[in-house]
Formats: C-alpha cells, sequence, structure tokens
C-alpha cells in the first residue's frame, strides 16, 4: 500500500496551483460574451505549452484535474485535450496528435447525440459510402466548446450491428459545407454545442479507424476522460469546502463563530468525508488502470461515487455560507455549476451504476441493455 | 525521483497471503457443522462461551491473538494491516475473534502495566486463556468520562471500589475486568482517576446480564465493597484520565466493520439474484439495480477510508481524523446496507434469525437482514459516538473553532 503522490506529482501539482492561481474563475464566467470561445486564448496557449494534461500516466494526469477543477477555470481541457488525447493515443494517430498537442488544431471529441446517452447503442449519425469519400447525417451535441474547435472527431454509425460494432471515427473540418454549430447555454459555463452535420462529405483518408472498429479503443479512453472529470469535480469541491470553512471560521454571529456551531460544524464534517472518499476513488481507479487492470469498473465505481459526493458538498457548501454565496461575484456558484454540468458527462451516476449492477449481480462486465 | 514507491491502494503482497492463511483458517474452524451447535443468540458473537474459548485458545496457539505485540511480550510483531486483515476476515465470516481479551484491554496492559502485570496478563491474552472486559461507562458518564463517579477508596494495602457500570461488553464471560474510578473525590475528574484490573470473582463484583434490543446481552457490573491490592492499579495512580484516552484512541482501525459489510452484502447479491418481486426476478428490477450497485460503490469507499487509516498508522502520522471519519462512514454505512436489504426484501426482511445455526423459514439472508437492522442500531452510539467524531473531525480536520461548551 502507498497512498502518497511522487516528488513529481506534488511538483506537477504545485505547477498547475500557479497556472491557475492567479486566474479569477468568476470574472472569466462574467465576461465571456456570446460570440467568444468561452476561455482565454493565452491562458490556453500555456496550457498547452505546459503538457500537465496529456502526461502517460492517469495518476499524473488526476492530480493536476484536481487544480483545474478548484480553480474552476473555462478552458476546454476535458473534451478539447484529455478525452481527444486518449482517443488518438489509443488509436496510434501521432499526426493528429501532435496538432492538437502542440496547438496547430482546436479539437472537439463529438460522440453524444441529442439524447443524451453514452451507450455505444444509442449513435445515430450516419457515415455512408459516397464514391471513394464518405457522407455523414446526424446531430451530436452537449459538446463542450464544440463552437471553437476546428477539428471534430466524429463517431458514426457505418452498419446496423447491435452493442459496440458498427462505429467508425473521422476527423471532420469543421468548416466543411454542412457543418453548423448552434450554441448552449449550460450551467457549466462551458460553450457546449450542438454540431449538426447535413450531407458533410468526408474523405476516407479522415477516417482515423478501421470501418466498424472504433468502439473498443474509445471506451478506454472515455474510461481514462471519466477519472480526469471526477477528479476535476473532486477539486472543485474541495475548493468550496475551503471557502465554506474560511467563511463559517470568520463570520461571527451573537458575537461567536458560526462555525462553532455543532449544527454548522458536522455539515462541514459530512463535506470533509466527502472529499475524502472522492479523491482516494480517483487516485485508487486511476493507480489500477496505470498498472493495466480494466478500466471499465473502475470508471464507473469513480463517477458514480464522486457524481453524487461532490453534488452534496457543493449544496452544502452555499447552505453554510448563507446569503453571500448566491451572489455572482463570488465563487462560489463557479464551483456548483461545474460540478452540476460535469455530473451526467460521459454517463451520468445511475447510467455507471447499471454497469457495477451489470458486474455485481449478472456476472457481465459490459452491455447494459440499451433503452 | 526514481524508484519511488507509486500510489497503490492494494495490500502488499504478504499482507495478502496471510489474509489467505486466515481465510483458510476460519473456513475450517467456522465451518457450519462446527458451529451449529453452538449457537448462542444472547451472546454478541451468536456463539456460546465454550465455542468461543476453544476458538480463542487455537488462535493463540497460531500466534492469532498477538499479531501486533512486540516479540518480547510474546506476540508476533507484525504491522497493523495484519491485525485489520485478521479482523476483516473474522468479521466476513462472524468469528468471535474481534472482541478478544487482547484487542480490549490488550493497549492498556502493554502501554502502561508494570512488569508482574504483563508478566501475568499477556501470556494468558495471547493464549486465549483469559476473557477480559472493559468497564469504564456508567450511566451518568457516557461520552463525559469527567462524570465516572465509581470510586475506589484507599486502605491500608490498596482500595475499596464501589460503584455500577453499564453496557459492559463480556461482562457475563469476563475473568478480569479493566476499569476505571475516582481515587481523588476532591478536584478535577481528570487528575483523580485511576485504571484498576480486577478479578470478576472477587468478592464483592457482581455482573448482571440485560438483554438488548437485538437479544444479546450487555453487562452490568456492580462493585460493592471490592477489595484490591494497589497491585491493581493499572498504570499511574490518578492518571487514568490520559491512560484512557489513548486507550480509546488506540481501539479504532475500522476495517473490521467493512468485514461485517461484506458477508451482508454478499447475502443481499445472493437474495436479489434469486428472489421475485410481482412474479419478477429481482435482478431485473432498476430500482433494485440501482441500491445495489449504490451499496457496492459506498462499501469500496469505505474500504478506502480505512486503508487510508491505516497506511496513516504504519507510517507514524496522525490518523485521528481519518479514523474518525472511518468510524462515521463505516457505522453509517451499516445502517443503511440494513434498511436496504431489509426494504428489497419486503415482509421477509423483517423475520429474524440467530447468526448461526439453522436458518429460520422463510426468512430472508436466513434472517440476517432484519438481525442487521436491529443490531446497527449502537454502532453509530458506542466507541465514541458520531456527534462527538464529527465534532473532532470539524475541530480537528478542518481547525474548525470549539463550541462553547
Amino acid at each position: 500500500m502507498e497512498l502518497e503522490y511522487t516528488t513529481l506529482q506534488h511538483e506537477r501539482r504545485a505547477e498547475a496551483r500557479r497556472l491557475f492561481g492567479s486566474v479569477s474563475a468568476p470574472s472569466t464566467l462574467a465576461t465571456a460574451g456570446a460570440d467568444d470561445p468561452g476561455y482565454d486564448d493565452d491562458l490556453w496557449a500555456t496550457v498547452l505549452r505546459s503538457q500537465l494534461f496529456t502526461p502517460d500516466s492517469l495518476v499524473d494526469l488526476v492530480v493536476v484535474c484536481e487544480e483545474l477543477g478548484r480553480s474552476a477555470v473555462a478552458v476546454p481541457a476535458h473534451n478539447g485535450l484529455i478525452q481527444c488525447d486518449a482517443v488518438l493515443r489509443e488509436l496510434g494517430a501521432s499526426g493528429h496528435r501532435g496538432d492538437l498537442l502542440g496547438g496547430a488544431h482546436r479539437y472537439a471529441l463529438c460522440i453524444t447525440e441529442p439524447e443524451g446517452s453514452v451507450h455505444p447503442d444509442r449513435i445515430r449519425l450516419q457515415a455512408s459510402r459516397r464514391g471513394g469519400d464518405w457522407v455523414l447525417d446526424g446531430t451530436k451535441c452537449f459538446i463542450p466548446y464544440g463552437g471553437s474547435a476546428d477539428v471534430l472527431l466524429v463517431v458514426a454509425r457505418t452498419s446496423a450491428d447491435a452493442g459496440d460494432g458498427g462505429l467508425t471515427l473521422f476527423a471532420v473540418d469543421a468548416r466543411t459545407s454542412g457543418v453548423v454549430t448552434t450554441s448552449l447555454d449550460s450551467i457549466g459555463g462551458d460553450r457546449q454545442g450542438a454540431i449538426t452535420f447535413a450531407d458533410v462529405r468526408v474523405a476516407d483518408a479522415d477516417r482515423l479507424t478501421d470501418v466498424g472498429a472504433a468502439w473498443p479503443a474509445i471506451g478506454r479512453a472515455l474510461d481514462r476522460g471519466v477519472i480526469a472529470l471526477c477528479s476535476d469535480m473532486v477539486g472543485a469541491a474541495d475548493a468550496a469546502l475551503e471557502h465554506t470553512v474560511e467563511r463559517v471560521a470568520g463570520r461571527q454571529q451573537w458575537g461567536v463563530p458560526i462555525g462553532s456551531f455543532q449544527a454548522v460544524q458536522h455539515r462541514c464534517a459530512d463535506m470533509l468525508i466527502d472529499v475524502t472518499l472522492g479523491r482516494d476513488a480517483v487516485l485508487d481507479a486511476a493507480s489500477a488502470i496505470d498498472r493495466g487492470e480494466d478500466s471499465r469498473l473502475h470508471a464507473a465505481l469513480t463517477k458514480s461515487l464522486c457524481a453524487e459526493a461532490c453534488r452534496r458538498v457543493s449544496a452544502s457548501a452555499h447552505q453554510l455560507n448563507g446569503g453571500q454565496g448566491i451572489y455572482a461575484d463570488r465563487p462560489l456558484h463557479v464551483w456548483f455549476r461545474r460540478i452540476k454540468s460535469m455530473a451526467p458527462m460521459l454517463g451520468d451516476a445511475r447510467w455507471h451504476r447499471e454497469i457495477i449492477a451489470a458486474h455485481v449481480l449478472d456476472g457481465n462486465d459490459w452491455a447494459p441493455a440499451p433503452a | 525521483m526514481k524508484g519511488e514507491p507509486t500510489m497503490d491502494f492494494r495490500f502488499r503482497d504478504d499482507v495478502e497471503s496471510f489474509r489467505a492463511e486466515v481465510r483458510a483458517f476460519f473456513a475450517s474452524e467456522m465451518a457450519p457443522d462446527r458451529t451449529n451447535e453452538h449457537s448462542d443468540p444472547a451472546d454478541l458473537t451468536g456463539l456460546d462461551e465454550g465455542f468461543e474459548r476453544q476458538l480463542h485458545a487455537r488462535c493463540g496457539d497460531r500466534g492469532y491473538l498477538g499479531l501486533t505485540v512486540e516479540p518480547s511480550m510474546g506476540g508476533l510483531g507484525r504491522t497493523i494491516s495484519y491485525q485489520a486483515t485478521f479482523n476483516f476476515e473474522a468479521a466476513a465470516c462472524g468469528a468471535p475473534t474481534i472482541d478478544t481479551a487482547m484487542t480490549l484491554a490488550g493497549h492498556p496492559i502493554v502501554d502502561y502495566g508494570s512488569a508482574a502485570q504483563k508478566e501475568f496478563f499477556l501470556p494468558r491474552m495471547l493464549s486465549g486463556e483469559i476473557e477480559m472486559c472493559i468497564a469504564y461507562t456508567e450511566e451518568a458518564a457516557g461520552s463525559d468520562l469527567g462524570a465516572i463517579a465509581t470510586v475506589a477508596t484507599p486502605t491500608d494495602d490498596g482500595f475499596v471500589l464501589n460503584g455500577t457500570k453499564v453496557l459492559v461488553t463480556g461482562a457475563h464471560k469476563a475473568d478480569w475486568c479493566c476499569t476505571v474510578a475516582r481515587t481523588r473525590p476532591d478536584g478535577k475528574p481528570r487528575d483523580g482517576m485511576s485504571m484498576f484490573l480486577v478479578d470478576m470473582r472477587a468478592p464483592g463484583v457482581g455482573a448482571v446480564r440485560r438483554s438488548t434490543m437485538n437479544e444479546w446481552t450487555l453487562g452490568e457490573i456492580h462493585f460493592a465493597d471490592v477489595h484490591v491490592s494497589t497491585a491493581a492499579v493499572l498504570g499511574e495512580l490518578n492518571g487514568g484520565w490520559r491512560q484512557l484516552v489513548s486507550a480509546v484512541q488506540a481501539e479504532r482501525s475500522g476495517m473490521f466493520y467493512f468485514g461485517f459489510a461484506t458477508e451482508v452484502f454478499a447475502l443481499l447479491v445472493d437474495f436479489v439474484r434469486c428472489g421475485t418481486r410481482d412474479g419478477r426476478p429481482l435482478a431485473g428490477d432498476a430500482i433494485v439495480r440501482d441500491r445495489v450497485a449504490e451499496l457496492h460503490v459506498d462499501l469500496q469507499a469505505g474500504l478506502r477510508l480505512a486503508k487510508r487509516t491505516l497506511w496513516m498508522q504504519e507510517r507514524g502520522e496522525s490518523n485521528t481524523v481519518q479514523a474518525s471519519m472511518t468510524k462515521v462512514y463505516a457505522t453509517e454505512f451499516l445502517q443503511r446496507l440494513a434498511h436496504t436489504a431489509t426494504e428489497i426484501a419486503g415482509l421477509a426482511g423483517a423475520l429474524h434469525g440467530p447468526l448461526f445455526g439453522p436458518p429460520p423459514p422463510y426468512a430472508a439472508g436466513r434472517g440476517r437482514f432484519a438481525w442487521e437492522y436491529l443490531e446497527r442500531v449502537h454502532g453509530t452510539i458506542s466507541v465514541g459516538n458520531n456527534e462527538l467524531q464529527r465534532d473532532g473531525i470539524a475541530q480537528f480536520g478542518l481547525g474548525l473553532p470549539r463550541p462553547r461548551r
């Protein structure tokens, strides 16, 4: 048993904290206009240059994701970097990966559709052969910062196979005729987009997987993405707790700090338990996946726990901060929004519990039945 | 730095080998054909005293009763992970080896006992020859140790004990009791308390069994003019308060809670796999599946809390806050588990059965779900109630100010 970060991981954490420490999250949220990408270009360039979010080790990654959540900075780190990087690594697509990491293009991973399911069976966007090319028709939805990406990694159905067969991944230039992005107002402030593909022509050279063979690799990549999201939520929850402790320790009523009241202390104690549960779930899963264990169950255990635990923490934080916590220029709502919007990403708690139920009750390590 | 260990929540291989050894030992010792005849619902362990004593003797032969005790004192000198693993495995099969003389009274004797006390008690505790109980709590002194009213009045050659102790686990079968009394009637309680080792057969000691809501009994111990010699004082005269505080802290590894939980959860999974509701399989019910999965997630989460508690202790870090979080979480999880299991099982979930012996007819989970539902009430109260634990988590873990009291 070893439950301490390595020296290098401590250094990575400190570096991430320095990188995000000076950014004021609430003001970022407040000033971004409708036409903005939703994040600061210079900050994004700095994030890419730091290479903090694309290490080989998942533990190395989650250490910095926690800091990202703590600062609640708006950047497309999850979908636009971590998840795309995980997919491109799985596929060995080094050309695209170089463009992603070097900042030559901005990428978005386009999997979910308006129904919101993460079940591969539910992917309906169709890719059909036309001459030597492909034609894409359908809609991808809930894509964080989808409007600012110029390369879309699109999972499309190329045959009617059930389960995880019949899916193929394409890299689509976002300026291609027939691609239309509609901006969605997610409470996470992450500029989600709905992207419609109407008769969009894609060259066969832009097909990144064998026909019908995209899924197992994407599934593994998404499991890594899930753990990273969870670490972000834990960071946001921990920041909300820290903010709350400072507030209740300082806030005086009837001549004493409200943090001396048992009702307040007990709620804070429960918040600390939840944060601890969440962080250790992330670290347990990340270290197990780093050792080569199958990622599916680890991702499910982590997400179903963190989505619930972090939400409880952020809700308690608001209650204990009282009236001042609801002002937009105070930071609390940014963590509250972030956790709530991340909870359903890449499968909500209930989806992941169904994966666990299939494992525990049916001895089946995949395939929750599609609706 | 190269060669630095990386994050890993698994126990070391040697601990896992020990787990396999203990599991095999209990699988044979706790086989139904051995336990069936010894069912005793009036004992917390569910087994009669004869079974417990012979099992303790066999554990003693293997060194299991002194896993973490220094070899110089007759123990095996293993890390706390061994003790936690032993307790987990014992709990997971219901073996009556968690409240042993050593686990209950071992720490104060090892830490504070005189040479003569160690020489007398330790070999007998480690071999399983004697059973002990700890009798601190009184009617008016539950969480507030300062309210202890039992007095030990000095005499020429020792003390005379008078008072009543309540909620004593295993009082009826204990050979010796470790207790605390006021040795200085005036002044602050914390400066005038002392610990004593009292022979339960001494004249004036009376143990009364009182049934709990879950059938097994707790003891009330009455001391009526009980004469003890000065050699019965454990540790420093008038230093009992400090010793007691450290004894309470040493008691919490937390892993055994999850041993109980693992067994009950396995019974629930069996029940759901085989059961039906309104003619349809429970395992096909979306709500039932969701609840079972949630319990699985929470059980794994609790194990990580306990592991970090252990890890901190083995590194020599203060783990008071982590241990409190584990205790709070574990005891509340066991209540949730019992509630969900009984709820899923419906009417059959309310049928109560003994821990051992043939299962009662029509009862879900051999009657264990109902047993658990009644049993897990006290976990959030005993060993430092969860309100006090949360006070500590907030004040020592988060630095919140102490309330006016």
